[in-house]
């Protein structure tokens, strides 16, 4: 057993090492040839000029500021005579048809100017200009953030394909940024590097916003994702056959490759857009938000300092090398977004940061007026006593900070959040919607609903005392709407001690919850009420307790109601059923035991009416014991003779029974040979297999294939049993409620099936007593699948 | 002179049991129906004398078959005897109000039912 367990994890290791070694390889080669691209360039100069030809012929179009050539007094117009110690015109020959030249591939260059002046510069012997140099540090330093961000990013969460794109996103980064440096001083290589990265950039960044919502879980393994990249992989692809010609890229592709990146980062902002807006989870819009703010930090100065003076005054007030360093704000910013689990409220974290700053301001206004007085009135304060009454000042200062502070942010809080609400106004009205609710699941709903919109909670869940003295789910919301942390969350308040019960916090039992409740009514325990932190973060208030205090004891008394309710109507429901389900039978016993008293008929006759009479003694033996069986498991008292189990057995014994009940459809058996043992009642097991194919014959047409299958879940530990049918199916109305006493499916097609309604409670409860667990998959009209699964009895 | 019985019943051992009770007799004229559509279809296309009807039945359930059959002038006299596993008063109150001339809850005896009808047919030919 134990070597069969080991098999699928080896398969999947191996399956994942390639990747991740592939990326490991990729991103390094990435890294280090952008490394190169650093050091190679440091102290390299560059002419940083372009030469462009229009109808007068070639002329200087442009300049770098950093480059030798404005350095050596080439200015804009200028005319090159001479290139590379030959003629320009010679040089120039092979560039006609793209009328564009870049520096890189000039050493030497002498220009005449619109005075006629010559103006001659060449690289040799002279060294990189102090402004690049300036420009090439704080590049190398922004990639080094990218880097360290990005594999930060990775290491931390390895197996996630977000931090690999993110890492990728920073390498990427880097190498269009080393490469771009490495072109203007002509490294072999670079200008390929350098549009490559440059082109896919935007579309790795796209990826990474794709697939970064908690709630795109399916998105990351989608392979059809990977079609983000067709357009870059095209332009790379145009670029090395038509879109380049001695060395440097034509203007066409040029423009080519600038749709594309504008293509890329449309993108990238839309998907930002639709993520704020319209993700589900307020994670997600948490994430958008602070990435958006980080782009803010970086961008806003670079307009600011460099963009807006550049183009007012034709002069940055800090150099673009500089302001270049604010672009760090990006990765850290999106860093700390995938990385967190738990995010800041960005919102809180600037007003208190304003509220804080002013504070300070008030504070240190105080404190310079008192100063300003003292030193006027008292100037024969010698210097010790200026210390002295400095100190008691300060102290001063401080011990108001507390209280000010605290009463700011308290204001603050009141104008942003509770001002929205009184508290017992909020009581009345839930009482009042209380009042035009009875169903009990709708109570539950609205309790919860409520709670959690008020104290914007990031989740709650309502569990419900059953009469067992077990747990049942009232109603969830938010982060605890997963069925794994109801059942982590059941666990937890079941075995709950005094002092993390509110209002102690219950933190430390489970990082997502923040209060476990009772709800107590008429001295009994009604529920309990489970609730996580608010989505702002924020701790809870005094206000804040106090009116969960108080909609907690609305809402016990409210569940108390709605139960009472429930129980009188289940009653009702219980009564009438027995009645139904028992009288038939009995009827036809009684009749026909009549006729055979009163009657001498034929002896087939009699054969036939003594099996009429035998069928629906066992219809009535059937219905008792399932009425039994739900007393049972309502007081507690189900009773399970667990043994070591071979469950093809048990399996083969209930297809028995199941295809001598109907040979009207076709049972297809689908066990995997070498099934573990379980530890299970083999009747009671046996009965809910037996439950689960009789209901998919009852609810499938006549010829529909049933199959029973059976496979082992190595990955879980379990075993799984299937009864899958082609029946009308269930709808999403009946899923949940479907394992619950009496409920049968009220739909057309169901009219005339007969059943109790217990068979599948019965089932669940059974299930659930043996260790396992039940659960359904179905689509309307299509059919269903019951699946229940076993642990595996280790040997 | 015979009589147009229609018994309508889902539950298939029951059904069979009323048309062998009634078969013995030859006064009766005996028609089956397992839903409620059907049962109005026949009882709207030949006019019965009695309809021995249960109350939950697929596609109409036995009140508002009733309902239709007395609301309609054509079918109005026919007479209905409600047929319920539902002993409760108000499911009783219900299928008089639905207009049933009587009601036999289950289980019944085969005398018991066989008198019933003869009572309601009776009652008939007086009125």
């Amino acid at each position: 057993m134990n070597q069969s367990e080991n098999i699928p994890q080896e398969l999947l290791t191996e399956r994942k090492r390639p990747r991740e070694i592939l990326f490991y390889i990729f991103t390094l080669f990435i890294l280090v040839i952008s490394l190169v691209y650093f050091i190679l360039s440091i102290g390299k100069p560059y002419m940083g000029l372009v030469l462009t030809c229009d109808e007068q012929g070639w002329s200087v179009s442009d300049l770098d500021p950093n480059g030798l050539a404005i350095e050596a007094g080439i200015i804009i117009g200028d005319r090159p005579t001479e290139i590379n110690h030959q003629p320009a015109s010679t040089f120039l020959e092979k560039y006609i048809d793209s009328g564009i030249v870049y520096s890189d591939s000039i050493k030497q260059l002498t220009v005449i100017n619109e005075n006629g002046q010559l103006e001659s510069v060449s690289l040799e012997g002279k060294r990189q200009s102090d402004g690049a140099l300036a420009e090439l540090i704080s590049l190398i330093i922004v990639s080094l953030i990218f880097w360290i961000t990005g594999f930060y990013v990775f290491f931390k969460r390895p197996q996630s394909i977000t931090s690999m794109v993110f890492c990728l996103c920073g390498v990427v980064f880097g190498l269009a940024v080393s490469a771009g440096i490495a072109t203007d001083t002509a490294i072999p290589l670079a200008l390929l590097f350098g549009v490559a990265a440059a082109i896919f950039g935007p579309w790795l960044l796209l990826h990474f916003f794709i697939i970064l919502p908690e709630e795109r879980t399916r998105l990351r393994r989608n392979r059809l994702t990977l079609l983000i990249y067709l357009p870059p992989a095209i332009t790379l692809i145009l670029f090395l056959l038509i879109g380049q010609a001695n060395g440097q890229p034509l203007p066409g592709f040029r423009a080519v490759r600038f749709f594309v990146y504008g293509l890329g980062y449309l993108a990238v902002a839309g998907v930002v857009v639709y993520n704020y807006f319209r993700a589900s989870s307020a994670k997600t819009r948490q994430q958008m938000k602070i990435i958006f703010l980080s782009a803010l930090m970086a961008l806003v100065p670079f307009l600011i300092l460099y963009i807006l003076p550049e183009v007012i005054w034709k002069q940055p007030i800090i150099p673009a090398g500089f302001s270049i360093l604010f672009i760090v704000f990006i990765p850290v910013g999106m860093g700390y977004a995938v990385v967190t689990r738990k995010l800041m409220d960005i919102d809180v974290v600037i007003r208190r940061g304003l509220i804080y700053g002013l504070i300070t301001v008030i504070m240190a206004g105080i404190l310079s007026v008192a100063i300003f007085f003292i030193t006027a009135n008292y100037t024969s304060l010698g210097i010790p006593a200026q210390i002295l009454v400095a100190l008691v000042l300060g102290g001063m200062a401080t011990a108001l900070f507390g209280p000010i502070k605290k009463w700011i942010e308290s204001l603050i809080d009141k104008l942003f959040y509770k001002d929205r609400y009184d508290y017992r106004q909020m009581i009345q009205s839930l009482s009042t919607s209380l009042h035009s609710v009875k169903d009990f699941t709708d109570v539950s709903r609205l309790l919860v609903g409520t709670i959690v919109q008020t104290l914007n909670l990031a989740g709650g869940c309502l569990f419900i005392s059953t009469q067992s003295g077990s747990y049942e789910i009232g109603a969830a919301q938010g982060t605890f709407v997963k069925r794994s942390k109801q059942k982590k969350l059941l666990t937890l308040i079941s075995q709950r001690n005094l002092s993390i019960e509110f209002p102690a916090s219950a933190l430390s039992a489970d990082p997502d919850l923040t209060f476990i409740i009772p709800l107590v009514a008429a001295d009994n325990e009604v529920g309990v009420l489970c609730l996580s932190e608010k989505v702002t973060r924020q701790k809870f208030s005094t206000d804040d307790i106090y009116l969960l205090q108080g909609l907690a004891s609305v809402a016990a008394v409210a569940l108390r109601s709605a139960r009472l309710i429930r129980d009188v109507s289940i009653r009702d429901t219980f009564v009438s059923i027995a009645s139904h389900e028992l009288r038939t039978p009995m009827t036809a016993i009684m009749g026909y035991t009549e006729l055979l008293l009163q009657r001498n008929p034929p002896d087939t006759t009699r054969e036939q009416w003594l099996i009429n009479i035998y069928e629906n003694g066992r219809k009535l033996t059937d219905m008792i014991d399932d009425l039994l069986n739900v007393t049972r498991i309502r007081s507690g008292k189900v009773s399970m003779k667990l043994e070591k189990v071979r469950l093809q057995d048990v399996l083969e014994e209930s297809l028995v029974f199941t295809r001598e009940s109907s040979d009207k459809h076709e049972i297809i058996v689908e066990i995997e040979p070498d099934l573990p043992a379980v530890l299970i009642d083999r009747e009671k097991f046996g009965q809910v297999i037996g439950n689960l194919l009789g209901n998919a014959i009852k609810y499938s047409p006549e010829g529909g294939r049933i199959t029973l299958a059976a496979r082992k879940d190595m990955e879980k530990h379990r075993v799984v049993v299937s009864v899958s049918d082609e029946g009308m199916g269930i709808g999403p109305e009946d899923k949940d409620s479907l394992f619950t006493t009496f409920h049968r499916i009220q739909r057309p097609e169901t009219q005339g099936i007969k059943g109790s309604g217990l068979g599948l409670y019965i089932a669940k409860e059974w299930t659930e007593a043996m260790g396992g667990e039940i659960w359904l998959e179905s689509e309307l009209n299509k059919g269903s699948t019951f699946f229940v699964a076993i642990p595996v009895q280790d040997s | 002179m015979t009589k147009k019985m229609l018994i309508v019943e889902d539950e298939e051992d029951i059904l069979e049991l009323l048309s062998t009770i009634f078969s013995f007799s030859k006064e009766y004229k005996i028609l089956l129906a397992r839903d409620g559509e059907e049962a109005l279809n026949i009882a709207q296309k030949d006019i019965q004398d009695i309809i021995i009807l249960d109350i939950q039945l697929p596609k109409m359930d036995g009140y508002e078959l009733c309902q239709t059959i007395k609301s309609d002038p054509t079918t109005a006299n026919t007479k209905v005897l409600m047929l319920t596993g539902l002993a409760q008063d108000y499911n009783l109150q219900k299928a008089l109000e639905a207009g049933a001339n009587a009601y036999i809850t289950k289980p019944f005896s085969a005398r018991a039912i066989v008198e019933k009808v003869e009572e309601l047919l009776n009652s008939n030919k007086s009125g």
